[in-house]
């Protein structure tokens, strides 16, 4: 799972300027840190549905992804 | 405690047309006929038009549903039928999206929509009363333009689908919004008069009384647009002076939030939206620059690229600026930026016929002065770059319209618009422009471009509407659309009136460029270096029959090129651009590797003897050095030949290390646990070099907010932070010609080595550093406070060098806290200096008493990973006498120019120019079978070069200019000639 998404989905949100870590994962939910665009972005509980499909598909696992959102300081208001 | 400040007031008038305006833009489409069978295939783009799809086939879409990925594109389908409803009117696709579409129609390119353009005609691509829609679609977080709140709300990896219509326009009511647009701009912007402003919003709100809200028709629109003619239009009692050229344009970066792959659709997109217009408005001239982005409409899209030769031909679209890509005009080596007009213009010679004689770089942050020689030797003439206009942070760049002079003397026309290269073309944005214009004595137009840009997409029929009307409103300075080409030739030509600006167009800003992203940075000055070899080796084995490889060449080349955008080399993008960059270094490299090919012997390149200490490639070398092993000896080469090198010996002897203090035949010298030296001391010259921090490293916080990648703030010294230190500076190993030292800093998060080697018979004095750097938001640099009384810091810019203020006597200097540099910097008074010579590190730090070398940074935006990793670089501290700067460069070209193991090679005699000059670059023609060498004058003389037989005189564009066998330079100038 941690190589997954930090390997297979965070360099996808990159390519829009967003990046996404593994934190940790807990039962059926796992739990990432939004940086860059991501931690801002007023989409991204859809981006993370679509990457609970993408993991539903290639890894065959249900899991619930939640977000911590770590935006950069110019951005933390 | 928050706090929201409550107005209790009736509606302003402005307001009350403010609503009724966006009522009638709700107006301006009739019937929207919603088509039903439209379909999605979504897909992740891995190279230049190749997906990898998410989907097997087409899947059905429906309003309401959820589409696009992160990084996706995603392809729609529809087939519809024209109902009767719509047959015999103009028939418009309409498509809101936060995405950009490149739209066919009946498998014709018809146009683009995207998050500033919602219809596309179709008229025009109607074959009976089926339509086949086709649309490719590319969806980023960062649309075109920032500033559009709507597209800002809607932005985001992932969309919602709000179908795709057919409609009409409502003309009238579309042609009274764009009256609306020019007076609601006129009545908030506040830059018109008040009165005028006052009498506008009078009529203007009788003119929107003549509308019934109720039920908008195109009859009330038109007595409201015949009001406005006949009441505001005609009424010119307000008149203003001045004049402004227009001209349309689309800023396209070729990697920024997207990859360079990406910008084939975005480049295309643009090309059509622009050649659309071009047929609707048969007056509208639009400007497009970089001959990459040609190439790939070429490669692509042939049939585009047919009717984009025609529209070339009938001077609708423009080629303008010279150069390959756009460049970032700091870092790139003389060679470079020669290469990218070189190449640009040969492209569009063979394809257009045409040299283009403009440079248009708005986006670029500063010029270095090396680039007038550069462009007039290209064939180009004038100058067109905005930002030292509207960017510095400190100064007002005091000219517009002027001559630039170049560090040879060489001048071409320059124009720095005085507002920024995306505007909409808003009257205010247009009188802004005249305000600002600092120029106003020299009898000519300033230049306002218009378009949206960045991620291109360009000029929109609104921009080209609101400019039919300038003409009618006397309160707005006189405007003229026109060609860059019009602008430059009618304001420039024959007008006498020109200051000069002589020195470097130094941008106040995005100072952080120069550094950030080391490793792209190292990679370029490596493969200049490594393209300089291969092309020379390349000529000298053809004269043993082995073919040249031109075209390899020129393909890697431009490959290298494209990496050199100003968004690229400088740093500013995310993750993948990066990724994509060193990727295509590493595939430069390898293929170069094979044409420089090894041998046994070892080879000097450059055109100067060489007597050094260099490091020598040893399997059995007890020195480690950027990950080889290998030994420090003596060399002795003498210019382009073989020579020979002393192995040292074991004897260390010659110097002597006790409690921090080191004795060598040249210095001795007292290291601070740190690895900083509290005396060197120059045994020779009998004088001591440090005074104060001197080879110290200092760590910063480096907060510049938004622009985080871009820029350095003025302050940053003012939070130095703790640097510890994990092992203190010690004795690591010697031998008869090197004694090495290391120490080991560190914080929280980053391990920093420095090996710092002292040698017996050179004066050098190399620091390697390795360093494992997980910072965040932090600047290192190491420190020079020298003994030395001067005033200006001396910097090598490829090709010449500049001498920069050092005190802080008025803004422009203080505002220059930290300047570009090429291989190295140099300070000095009577009877000696330090200089210090570099690898790969650009920026400088300058002020009255220390000088810095940045050499890493740790930004968070655009990439979140940037610098992150390991790194290794080397600079050399280089105390000397009074010796000309010319010979500073010689070590800093051998430092950055190692041997090289050929087979044995014999040079013409003719490429080494006595040595009086430095041998640039020796290559192929590219349309013919001549040997075209580039001599470039470094050192600040004047001179003559003679030849044994007479040579071709060349331009950079390997033109033939004269005949001769004795060629005249002066300082700094870069001549070609061709064998």
């Amino acid at each position: 799972m941690k190589n997954y998404i930090n390997n297979v989905l965070s360099p996808l949100l990159q390519g829009d300027g967003g990046y996404i870590e593994y934190l940790e994962e807990s039962g059926g939910s796992v739990t990432v840190i939004a940086r860059g665009e991501c931690s801002k972005c007023h989409k991204l509980d859809l981006c993370l549905n679509w990457c609970e499909d993408r993991i539903r598909k290639d890894l065959g696992k249900e899991v619930k992804l939640t977000a911590v959102r770590k935006k950069p300081f110019f951005w933390d208001k | 405690m928050a706090h929201i400040k409550v107005v209790r007031r009736s509606m302003r008038p402005e307001e009350y047309i403010s609503l009724r305006y966006g009522w009638l833009r709700n107006s301006i489409y009739g019937k929207m006929y919603e088509l039903s069978d439209v379909y999605v295939r979504e897909a992740h783009q891995i190279s230049e038009n190749e997906y990898d799809f998410y989907d097997k086939d087409f899947r059905l879409l429906q309003k309401g549903d959820t589409y696009f990925s992160p990084d996706g594109s995603a392809f729609l389908r529809c087939k519809a039928v024209i109902s009767e409803e719509l047959k015999d009117k103009d028939i418009y696709f309409y498509f809101k999206t936060a995405s950009e579409m490149i739209v066919k129609i009946n498998g014709k390119f018809a146009g683009g929509v995207d998050p500033n353009r919602e219809r596309i005609p179709l008229s025009e691509f109607l074959r009976g009363d089926t339509l086949l829609i086709e649309a490719e679609g590319f969806n980023r977080s960062k649309p075109d333009d920032e500033r559009n709140p709507e597209t800002l709300a809607r932005r985001g990896c992932r969309q919602e689908f709000t179908g795709l219509f057919l409609t009409t326009v409502n003309e009238n009511i579309q042609s009274l919004c764009y009256d609306l647009e020019i007076f609601t701009d006129i009545i908030s912007s506040g830059q018109f008069p008040e009165e005028y402003v006052n009498i506008v919003t009078d009529k203007l709100d009788k003119a929107l009384n003549l509308i019934d809200y109720d039920n908008i028709t195109e009859e009330d629109a038109k007595k409201a647009i015949d009001f406005i003619e006949e009441n505001i239009y005609s009424d010119k009692t307000f008149r203003s002076s001045g004049k402004v050229a227009l001209v349309g344009h689309s800023h396209l970066d070729i990697a920024y939030y997207w990859r360079r792959i990406h910008a084939v659709q975005k480049n295309l997109r643009t090309v059509l939206i622009q050649m659309r217009l071009m047929d609707k408005y048969p007056d509208f001239r639009y400007a497009h620059t970089q001959a990459y982005t040609y190439e790939t409409i070429e490669k692509y899209y042939p049939e585009v690229f047919r009717e984009l030769k025609e529209k070339i031909k009938s001077g609708s679209f423009e080629i303008v600026g010279a150069m390959y890509v756009e460049p970032d005009c700091n870092v790139p080596s003389a060679e470079s930026l020669i290469r990218q007009c070189l190449y640009g213009q040969h492209y569009f010679r063979e394809k257009f016929g045409i040299t283009v004689d403009s440079c248009f770089l708005p986006d670029v942050f500063g010029n270095s002065w090396i680039l007038p020689q550069i462009l007039k030797k290209s064939g180009v003439n004038y100058f067109i770059s905005n930002k030292m206009s509207t960017w510095n942070d400190t100064n007002r760049f005091p000219h517009n319209n002027f001559i630039w002079r170049g560090i040879d003397g060489s001048d071409v026309y320059a124009s720095v618009p005085p507002t920024h290269f995306i505007t909409w073309n808003e009257p205010s944005q247009v009188a802004e422009n005249w305000e600002a214009f600092q120029d106003k004595h020299t009898d000519t137009e300033t230049l306002s471009m218009f378009g949206y840009g960045d991620g291109g997409s360009g000029a929109t029929e609104e921009m080209i509407e609101l400019m039919h009307r300038f003409s009618k409103l006397s309160v707005m300075p006189e405007t003229r659309h026109v060609t860059v080409k019009e602008f430059l030739h009618d304001n420039f030509n024959e007008n006498h009136k020109f200051d000069v600006w002589d020195g470097e167009l130094y941008l106040e800003m995005h100072r952080g460029t120069f550094t950030t992203k080391s490793d792209i940075k190292k990679f370029n000055r490596y493969l200049e270096n490594r393209f300089r070899l291969a092309e020379m080796l390349s000529l000298i084995r053809e004269k043993n029959g082995k073919p040249y490889p031109k075209e390899e060449i020129k393909e890697l080349y431009k490959k290298f090129l494209v990496n050199q955008f100003h968004d690229i080399l400088p740093g500013s993008h995310i993750t993948p651009v990066f990724r994509d960059c060193i990727k295509d270094y590493e595939e430069i490299d390898a293929e170069l590797d094979k044409i420089i090919g090894t041998g046994d012997t070892l080879f000097n390149s450059l055109n100067s003897e060489r007597n050094s200490v260099e490091f020598i490639e040893n399997e059995n070398g007890i020195f480690e050095r950027e990950g080889k092993k290998g030994l420090y000896c003596k060399t002795a080469f003498a210019p382009l030949s073989h020579g020979r090198f002393d192995l040292p010996g074991n004897d260390t002897a010659w110097f002597k290390f006790r409690d921090g203090a080191l004795d060598t035949p040249f210095y001795t010298a007292v290291f601070c646990p740190d690895g900083s030296f509290s005396s060197l001391c120059d045994k020779e010259l009998s004088r001591e070099f440090a005074d104060g921090d001197f080879n110290k490293l200092k760590i910063y916080d480096d907060r510049p907010g938004m622009y985080d990648a871009w820029d350095i703030l003025p302050d940053y010294k003012d939070k130095e932070l703790p640097l510890g230190v994990k092992v203190p500076l010690h004795f690591v190993r010697a031998d008869g010609e090197t004694a090495e030292f290391s120490v080991t800093h560190c914080t929280e998060k980053c391990l920093w080595e420095r090996r710092i080697r002292f040698f017996r018979s050179s004066r050098k004095i190399e620091v390697e550093n390795i360093v494992d750097w997980n910072e965040f938001h932090r600047l290192m640099k190491v420190a020079f406070n020298c003994n030395i009384l001067t005033r200006e810091l001396v910097c090598d810019t490829g090709a010449g060098f500049i001498k920069r203020e050092m005190h802080r006597n008025t803004t422009w200097q203080k505002a220059r806290f930290e300047c570009c540099h090429h291989k190295w910097f140099d300070i000095s008074e009577t009877g000696g200096g330090v200089a210090v010579i570099n690898d790969c590190k650009y920026g400088v730090g300058v002020s009255e008493k220390e000088i810095t070398l940045s050499l890493l940074r740790a930004t968070e935006r655009p990439d979140p990973l940037s610098d992150l990793g390991h790194h290794n670089f080397t600079y050399v501290i280089l105390p000397h006498g009074e010796i000309p700067y010319g010979e500073i460069n010689t070590e800093a070209l051998i430092f950055n120019t190692p041997l090289v193991k050929t087979e044995k090679l014999s040079v013409p005699e003719e490429w080494t120019a006595d040595g009086k000059l430095v041998l640039q670059s020796v290559k192929k023609a590219e349309a013919s079978d001549m040997t075209v060498l580039r001599f470039a004058e470094c050192a600040g003389s004047r001179g003559t070069l003679h030849f044994p037989r007479p040579v071709k005189l060349l331009n950079f564009l390997e033109d033939i200019e004269a005949e001769t066998d004795t060629v005249a330079f002066k300082p700094f100038e870069i001549i070609t000639v061709g064998i």
